[in-house]
């Protein structure tokens, strides 16, 4: 046992009796284990935070089992990957309802056009972004290609286009953002 | 970031003293005397068999149902370890091993006595009274005990628990009944119960479940 698991364990133990400033102090200590566990599976930041608050969550639910003087590690590990495998199973099912929604209408279907004109001309703001992601959104959004036409056009793959699609409108966003904050 | 803070402070401020559970050797003995209490309740209302002085004297009458208890106990021993966290990884599958060797002392008995097995009728397979009430109630012994603890590993949870139950009723059984003594009869149960444990295995996601806490910021 390590030094650093001593101290987890001492705090562990702690917080059973009821310490609330030692089960706080666990519980800091125990975020960044845990978010090593998630790091690199988890892509989203949000779906990592999600990730996280619910190992803590867990930890709460699991506080009796621990035995005081047994390693705190595998005690914490084995929750935070079973967590983490929960996780990734809500992930793979989120990808799959949003691929599904995508190849079965935004690939097939032409984007319409919108009828109302925009109020800000994006046309400064589209030239400030990279080559690949201002090109996607030209296509798919401003000329109102489907995916299929778009990737026949441009030769860039299905994913890549939507992925490209994805990051345009959020640097759009910040860019609309930035210009709004400086007037 | 600030969510998980909020979470933070939220837990520690409910922080109450948390009642410990035991060491799973205990959580297993304290199982163990409950199942056999409900083996005994189940001896009352049907007697145990007539010829039990004359089979204890038997070695492979003792020695199956002896393989019988033991795995029943490190089923339920294991199961007990899956439910707490960082375990290590040969307490859950200590039970294997007996299991193994209970079918081959069956399978040995069987071999031995073939002339001489008589195998009940297929609905015999089982007493419908005794092997029902034995295996449900010590398995929602071992349930009980085990949903306070932590559902990291929830289908294997249920398949050794139901296991464990299996291996209970098997035991009480035989302490009861004289006609369920035939190896094959027996085999044919384990294989019945695992097969059982492997089905309804996946319940124990129903079962064991994490609560689903109020999250930061949700």
């Amino acid at each position: 046992m390590t030094d650093k698991d001593a101290d987890l364990g001492r705090l562990l133990t702690a917080a059973q009796e009821g310490d609330r400033a030692a089960y706080g102090a666990f519980l800091r200590a125990a975020v960044p284990l845990v978010r090593a566990v998630g790091r690199g599976k988890l892509a989203r930041p949000a779906d990592l935070e999600d990730f996280v608050q619910d190992a803590l969550l867990a930890l709460h639910q699991a506080l009796p089992t621990y035995q005081p003087g047994r390693p705190v590690g595998p005690w914490l590990g084995t929750i935070a990957r079973n967590r983490l495998s929960d996780a990734l199973r809500r992930t793979y099912r989120r990808r799959a309802v949003e691929t599904e929604f995508d190849d079965g209408l935004a690939d097939t279907v032409p984007q319409p056009e919108a009828d109302v004109p925009p109020t800000v001309n994006l046309g400064p703001l589209l030239s400030q972004l990279p080559e690949r992601q201002r090109l996607a959104i030209d296509m798919l959004k401003v000329q109102g290609m489907s995916l299929k036409e778009a990737s026949e056009a441009s030769g860039v793959s299905i994913g890549a286009l939507k992925v490209a699609v994805h990051r345009g409108i959020a640097g759009l966003r910040q860019l609309l953002r930035k210009d709004v904050d400086h007037g | 970031m600030a969510d998980v803070s909020h979470l933070i402070d939220r837990l520690s401020a409910e922080g109450a003293p948390a009642r410990r559970l035991p060491p799973p050797v205990l959580r297993l003995l304290r199982w163990a005397i409950l199942s056999i209490g409900l083996m005994l309740l189940a001896t009352t209302w049907h007697g145990v068999r007539g010829d039990l002085l004359l089979v204890v004297t038997r070695l492979d009458w003792l020695a199956e149902q002896g393989l019988a208890l033991v795995t029943a106990l490190l089923a339920g021993f294991a199961a007990i370890s899956f439910s707490v966290p960082g375990r290590r990884g040969w307490e859950r599958m200590i039970w294997l091993p007996a299991a193994l060797f209970w079918m081959l002392v069956l399978w040995e008995s069987g071999h031995q006595d073939a002339a001489v097995q008589e195998m009940p009728e297929l609905v015999h397979l089982f007493c419908p009274w005794c092997f029902p009430v034995i295996s449900i109630g010590s398995a929602l012994f071992l349930a009980a005990d085990m949903r306070r603890a932590a559902p990291v590993a929830p289908v294997r949870m249920m398949a050794l628990l139901l296991i464990a139950g299996g291996g209970m009723a098997v035991f009480g059984e035989r302490m009861i009944h004289d006609d369920l003594d035939a190896p094959l009869l027996v085999a044919i149960q384990v294989i019945a119960i695992v097969m059982l444990g492997a089905m309804l295995a996946p319940l124990g996601r129903v079962l064991f479940r994490w609560r689903q806490g109020e999250r930061s910021g949700s």
